[in-house]
């Protein structure tokens, strides 16, 4: 059994079981800390790593727009009985034409390995799959006790099946002349916006090559704090006003364009699931708001002094998601962010080796401690629903493409 | 010993870690020559998986092939099989996106037919009919 997303209904495959005691929490615990033992070997890699591709639809127009066109696919076959040839943009989306240097498919697999690399600790991966990393590059540059950039360029470079997603980063050191912070700390907030652009590689290039720029560099590397948290909260407005926004202006592209926008205006607002997202996400929405309200609350008593710098780190966190709740989905690694798109955004249905974990339709305000609860509907009807209907149609499709009739796989 | 016959094997690393471990040392099956996969999905919106994908050259008895393929291929995996003939040696593929339950031939001139494997049948007849399927199959 593989492990993947599967980008129609949202549904994860995990070939791993799902453990006795987060049956019994719900995922919330995952979220919350998807490194912790207890969950095995398997899950904090491939189970968040799933989790951020569906993520990743929710916050980028261009994703969504290509599900869009699946789904229009998908529906013309059931109405019509025939199969509509792949467009060029769905087409380009695994393409990697002489002119950019990596498909957005492969930008897609280095934005969710990033994350998932960064959540795991590359030492540990390293380890985990046997790669052999010199004896002389492992001494410097630790970052934090963790691991060093040497690790996580590493496994970014050579881990397995690197093939589909160490292109882009390959480029990024290339064109960064190795300066691995610049990259840690621009790639979450250039990925989300050139996803949420209609050309992604080009709007992510340009970008980058546009942090490249002596100027900014050095505003960036005087603000290290040596806490890349921090410094993604802290450098998101710099970046976003420096970098994204004259690359989109040059391109003469239009401003961000989410998911939800897709979802919202679009044919996926016939889809069955992902509908149910805008109303989770105006529920998230809400949480965001209220908590840096409660945070800020006492604020013009205290004097900054008065507070811990892990209490100043906590407060930019949350006021930055009140402002900005696109961060949260850019950050997706930020432990508080992590937290809410587990709660209020999970997947809608996984199927683990052992049990089958679907979400509830409703999301709920707060944080539940307890026990899955049974008492509400879940997406599990929908999603299997679904999924004979796309099972169908892909059977459908690869009989076309061998020639065969339709209906060859029924 | 039945004659052995060649081919290229596509398949997952864990597959091939399988196919390595039941085979041992017999004659009736060897496998040489692995290389990853290293082309990007072809179709639009396929997701990485976390798998590794494979090739091989592999020698094998029509009739152990075809144990493989009802003991094992069909009954526990998410894929049929795909078998072109066009290739030389042919292609097997575990990993071609047919659907579950489906052996697809595609002869020298490109004509596919399907076969569905009825592997609940019963083991014997089912590994039967296979090796009257490939049987057919390889000697054209």
């Amino acid at each position: 059994m593989s492990n993947n997303f599967e980008y129609l209904n949202g549904a994860i495959n995990i070939s791993a079981p799902l453990p006795d005691i987060l049956q019994e929490k719900g995922l919330d615990a995952f979220y919350e800390n998807p490194n912790n033992a207890k969950w095995g070997d398997v899950l904090c890699r491939v189970l968040y790593h799933e989790s951020i591709h569906f993520w990743q639809f929710l916050a980028s127009g261009y994703i969504a727009n290509l599900i869009s066109e699946e789904w229009k696919r998908l529906d013309h076959f059931e109405q019509m009985n025939e199969i509509i040839p792949k467009s060029d943009f769905l087409k380009n989306f695994s393409q990697r034409p002489e002119d950019i240097p990596f498909s957005p498919y492969e930008l897609t697999e280095c934005w969710a390995r990033y994350w998932d690399v960064h959540t795991r600790s590359p030492a540990r991966i390293i380890q985990e799959e046997g790669i052999e990393i010199g004896e002389a590059k492992t001494y410097n540059n630790r970052l934090a006790g963790n691991y060093s950039w040497i690790e996580y360029d590493t496994i970014m470079q050579q881990g397995e099946d690197s093939h589909l997603y160490a292109q882009p980063y390959r480029w990024l050191l290339e064109k960064a002349s190795g300066n691995s912070y610049l990259i840690a700390l621009l790639f979450p907030v250039i990925t989300h916006a050139s996803f949420g652009s209609p050309d992604p590689v080009s709007v992510f290039t340009s970008c980058f090559e546009r942090a490249t720029e002596e100027d900014i560099i050095k505003e960036i590397m005087e603000h290290r704090s040596g806490n890349i948290n921090f410094d993604w909260i802290n450098s998101w407005t710099f970046a976003w006003d420096k970098i994204v926004l004259p690359t989109l202006e040059e391109k003469n592209l239009p401003g961000f364009t989410s998911g939800f926008d897709v979802i919202q205006r679009g044919t996926l607002g016939t889809h069955p699931i992902y509908r149910e997202y805008l109303e989770k996400a105006q529920v998230l929405w809400k949480f965001v708001k209220l908590a840096n309200m409660f945070d800020t609350s006492g604020e013009d008593q205290n004097d900054i002094s008065d507070y811990s710098m892990d209490e100043i780190e906590n407060h930019a966190i949350k006021e930055m998601a009140a402002n900005n709740p696109w961060i949260i989905f850019a950050l997706p690694g930020q432990p508080h962010y992590r937290n809410l798109l587990g709660h209020y955004l999970s997947p809608p249905i996984i199927s683990f080796k052992n049990i089958t974990y679907s979400t509830n339709k409703a999301t709920s305000m707060w944080e539940s401690k307890d026990k899955m609860d049974e008492t509400h509907e879940t997406f599990e009807s929908k999603a299997n629903e679904l999924e004979i209907r796309i099972r169908r149609f892909r059977a459908a499709e690869k009989a076309q493409s061998l020639g065969l009739p339709l209906n060859a796989f029924e | 010993m039945s004659d052995v016959i060649n081919f290229r094997l596509d398949m997952t690393r864990e597959e091939l870690k399988t196919e390595q471990e039941v085979s041992g040392d017999i004659d009736e099956f060897s496998i040489e020559n692995i290389k990853p996969i290293t082309s990007l999905p072809g179709e639009p919106l396929e997701e990485a998986r976390f798998v590794e994908p494979v090739t091989a050259l592999v020698g094998a008895t029509v009739l152990y092939l075809a144990k493989r393929m009802i003991d094992h291929w069909f009954k526990e995996k998410e894929q049929g099989v795909m078998m072109d003939l066009r290739e030389v040696p042919p292609l097997i593929s575990r990993i071609a996106g047919i659907p579950m339950g489906f052996l697809v031939i595609i002869d020298k001139d490109g004509q596919a037919t399907t076969h569905k494997v009825d592997y609940d049948k019963g083991d014997d007849e089912a590994l039967k009919s296979m090796m009257s399927i490939l049987n057919l199959a390889l000697g054209q």
